[in-house]
């Protein structure tokens, strides 16, 4: 009978219910992880105070024994992590359903229902007067699949007449980890894929997830967040402090000044000195007088939706003259001949800023197809003494982050797409991951881990490589497989019948003649000639005698005892060698027990590849 | 049928079309080269002469080679025939004649081809001659071994050919001294494979 009437109480208790979190209800049919209706006439794993027991003489909730409190001061009663199977491992969507009635309790005095995340308890629900009720509780993703999840309850009296509190049919309720979920998650380009250098070079990065889990219901509003490696790419100081987006790729080093003009009307072009740094630099003669002088940084390409993220910085820009002034930075549509508007700023034709200032502006939107013009210019009649300094202008396509994926039901996919702009230092990597979250406390995040994107040179992705043994002799790499060949490779064992030889030097015979490899002068030497860091594999095509080793090492310790690398034909060697970088190896072969007849050749062989 | 043929056509174009760009995408992704590798088991003739009682001596390619223990051959009438060898320090003679049981010398193949081995004397003592035997060493099958009567002249003689690798020869020698006066003598036995 108390049974059923638990379960009563635990269906209608959803009606009833106290949220602790506000957000979808449930998302698929919960189950019982844990009930206490101490019938047993115990308090049974739950760990009290004295003040805290199962008693039946005081009108119990339901059935015959209920949690009770009647004393004098604190009393905490305890359920925890280990008294209960390990938390909430392996749950989701938890919540707390309970019978809890108070009588007596003076003002400030209640009854208390907290929760422990491993870390802190938190308190989700204080009363001092409660009839007799069934309440529910729903808990946040904290305390989701937590191994050290707790509950405590705690009365405080001051043990006046019929002061007390109950507990009965406690229970800890959810969805096994298997229910609605944000699963299959992946994301394009693929780990390690490589994506050209070229200024406004778009591609676009791809993920995708499911609403997973085998039951019906829905993983509530999802959205998905394109992060980068902060240590990468964008500096932090790009980070927008008003909206917390988060700018994910730059142009800093190729927008350049393309003119600049003085007092004259005539445009000269920059007299810096490009050097592939950030830092552009125009250089006026000391105590030049202009007014009104602008660098102008041409953005060739169509910026249609587009935000720029400008950095402006200038040292050694001491200006003197008619209006004192300073160095400043403006956008200006040169198309129409005026200064872009802004949609939630408006930026001054003239921005002064002071000198070594850093700055980090969102423009917002520039509608505009025509040629933008970044234009710094000095204010009024100014003498620049020195240098003139502008670097660092970031840019950063719109497309929000996090893309929307709406409400999404069991079963339905969610694809998010970025346009990210592959601009970078050549030969170096950063890192994409998107995260999906669901507005629902109820539903766990998930994200796709990191994905490494390597910058390539410009152009059409090239893996050439070439392999240069001694005597110099290079061989170019060939798309085809197995490609050109180099030189032979050659190993002779010139010891005694039976007998062993080790460190034996590799050489190659071509044109008539053998040419060794020594301590300067490694057996291959892989150059890459292509335009993105490639990975050099190397592999035998077959095994060798198991008394016959060849091993590389990458250092000239020739005769060492280093053994870097031993081929087979399962072994793959694989090193990597940036864009106009080299990688060398020295080739070596340990004859063990050699009972073969003089003469006797083997063949095999090393098969080199770049990805 | 021409409206088939066309489709067909079109078909083919764009197979055609779809390779050659899926073609240049691939030809992009990787490149090529090998390396033939050869390893060669290089001949060797090496050999090994253990000399009654001692330990082995290896052969060197650069002639005259390693020197191994000195041997004796004692007369005493200085007329004597068939004096067993004996190595230096040790009281024990090694043979008899003719029938040879304690072979001054055995030689091992050490190398990894069959073996031709030449004795030769160095320098000629006048009132000595020196004979030898040979026999293929117990466990050693593949060889032939000269079990006749053999001079060691400066001209040499080969006293075992076709010797397989790790197969063993022995070799008795003896002395005829004739006429020798006293005193000692010396000369240098040398041995080749081949």
């Amino acid at each position: 009978m108390k049974k059923l009437i638990l379960a009563l109480a635990l269906m209608i208790s959803i009606g009833l219910s106290l949220s602790f979190e506000f957000g979808p209800m449930s998302f698929g049919p919960k189950q019982t992880k844990y009930i206490q209706n101490f019938e047993s006439g115990t308090l049974g794993n739950w760990t009290n105070s004295s003040l805290w027991i199962a008693n039946t003489a005081t009108t119990p909730l339901n059935g015959s024994y209920s949690m009770f409190f009647q004393g004098t001061g604190t009393g905490n009663t305890r359920l925890f992590a280990a008294n209960q199977t390990g938390g909430t491992s392996g749950w989701q969507d938890v919540q707390i359903i309970a019978t809890v009635k108070t009588n007596g309790l003076d003002d400030g005095e209640n009854i208390t229902l907290s929760v422990y995340d491993g870390t802190t308890w938190y308190t989700i629900w204080s009363q001092e007067d409660v009839t007799q009720q069934t309440d529910t509780w729903n808990l946040n993703s904290t305390f989701f699949n937590n191994a050290n999840f707790a509950v405590n309850w705690t009365c405080v009296s001051n043990g006046g007449a019929n002061e007390r509190c109950w507990v009965d049919d406690f229970a800890i309720r959810g969805t096994p980890l298997g229910g609605l979920r944000i699963t299959n998650l992946s994301i394009s380009p693929v780990n390690g894929s490589s994506v050209a250098m070229n200024q406004y070079s778009l591609f676009n990065v791809t993920a995708t997830a499911q609403c997973n889990g085998g039951v019906t219901g829905e993983c509530g509003d999802v959205n998905a967040s394109l992060y980068y490696n902060s240590t990468n790419l964008v500096p932090n100081k790009l980070v927008n402090t008003t909206t917390g987006e988060t700018p994910f790729f730059l142009v800093d080093k190729y927008i350049r000044p393309s003119s600049y003009k003085t007092t004259s009307t005539t445009w000269y072009n920059p007299t810096y000195a490009y050097d592939g740094d950030v830092n552009d630099t125009i250089t006026y003669a000391s105590s030049q007088t202009q007014t009104s002088s602008y660098i102008n940084y041409t953005l060739s390409t169509k910026l249609d939706s587009t935000r720029i993220f400008y950095t402006f910085n200038h040292s050694n820009c001491a200006v003197s003259g008619n209006l004192g002034g300073g160095c400043g930075i403006g956008i200006y549509n040169w198309s129409s001949n005026s200064f872009i508007t802004l949609y939630n700023a408006t930026i001054a034709r003239t921005t002064i800023f002071t000198n070594n200032t850093l700055v980090t502006k969102d423009n917002g939107t520039i509608s505009s197809y025509g040629d933008v013009l970044i234009r710094a210019i000095s204010s009024g009649n100014s003498t620049f003494s020195t240098n003139f300094f502008l670097f660092d202008i970031y840019m950063s396509l719109e497309k929000s982050n996090p893309q929307s994926c709406s409400a999404m039901l069991q079963g339905q996919n969610c694809t998010a797409t970025w346009q990210v702009n592959a601009t970078g230092t050549p030969s170096t990597q950063y890192w994409l991951n998107v995260s999906f979250n669901s507005e629902s406390s109820y539903i766990l995040p998930n994200s796709t881990g990191n994905f490494q994107i390597n910058i390539s040179a410009a152009g059409p992705a090239s893996y050439a490589f070439t392999i240069t043994v001694p005597g110099n002799n290079v061989t170019n790499s060939d798309p085809s497989f197995p490609g050109n060949p180099t030189p032979n490779l050659e190993f002779v064992y010139n010891g005694s019948g039976g007998g062993s030889q080790f460190y034996v030097n590799a050489s190659f015979n071509y044109s008539g003649a053998t040419s060794w490899q020594n301590s300067a002068v490694p057996a291959e030497k892989c150059t890459n000639t292509g335009n993105v860091a490639i990975t050099w594999a190397i592999k035998m095509n077959n095994s060798w005698p198991s008394n016959i080793v060849m091993f590389a090492n990458d250092t000239n310790a020739i005769g060492g005892t280093t053994t870097y690398f031993i081929f087979s034909s399962s072994n793959q060697l694989q090193l990597s060698v940036a864009i106009s970088g080299t990688k060398s190896l020295w080739f070596y072969m340990n004859f063990s027990n050699i009972n073969d007849a003089g003469g006797t050749k083997y063949y095999n062989q090393l098969n080199h590849s770049s990805s | 049928m021409q409206m088939k043929t066309r489709k067909a056509i079109a078909v083919m174009v764009m197979w055609m079309m779809a390779f050659m760009v899926f073609g240049a995408t691939l030809a992009q992704s990787q490149e090529y080269a090998y390396t033939q590798v050869i390893v060669t088991i290089a001949t060797s003739k090496s050999f090994s002469v253990t000399l009654n009682g001692q330990t082995a001596t290896n052969s060197n390619p650069t002639f005259p080679g390693t020197a191994t223990q000195v041997i004796w051959f004692n007369g005493t009438t200085g007329n004597e025939q068939a004096v067993n060898a004996t190595v230096a320090g040790a009281s024990a003679q090694v043979g008899p004649w003719p029938a040879c049981t304690t072979p001054i010398e055995v030689f091992k193949n050490t190398g990894n081809v069959n073996l031709r081995f030449n004795v030769f004397q160095n320098n000629t003592i006048a009132c000595t001659t020196f004979m030898y035997n040979a026999s293929m060493a117990a466990g050693s099958t593949t060889g032939t071994a000269n079990a006749t009567l053999g001079v060691i002249d400066a001209a040499g003689s080969a006293f075992v050919s076709g010797l397989g690798m790790n197969n063993q020869t022995n070799l008795c020698i003896w002395s005829n001294f004739s006429a020798c006066g006293g005193g000692s003598y010396y000369t240098t036995f040398n041995y080749t494979s081949n």
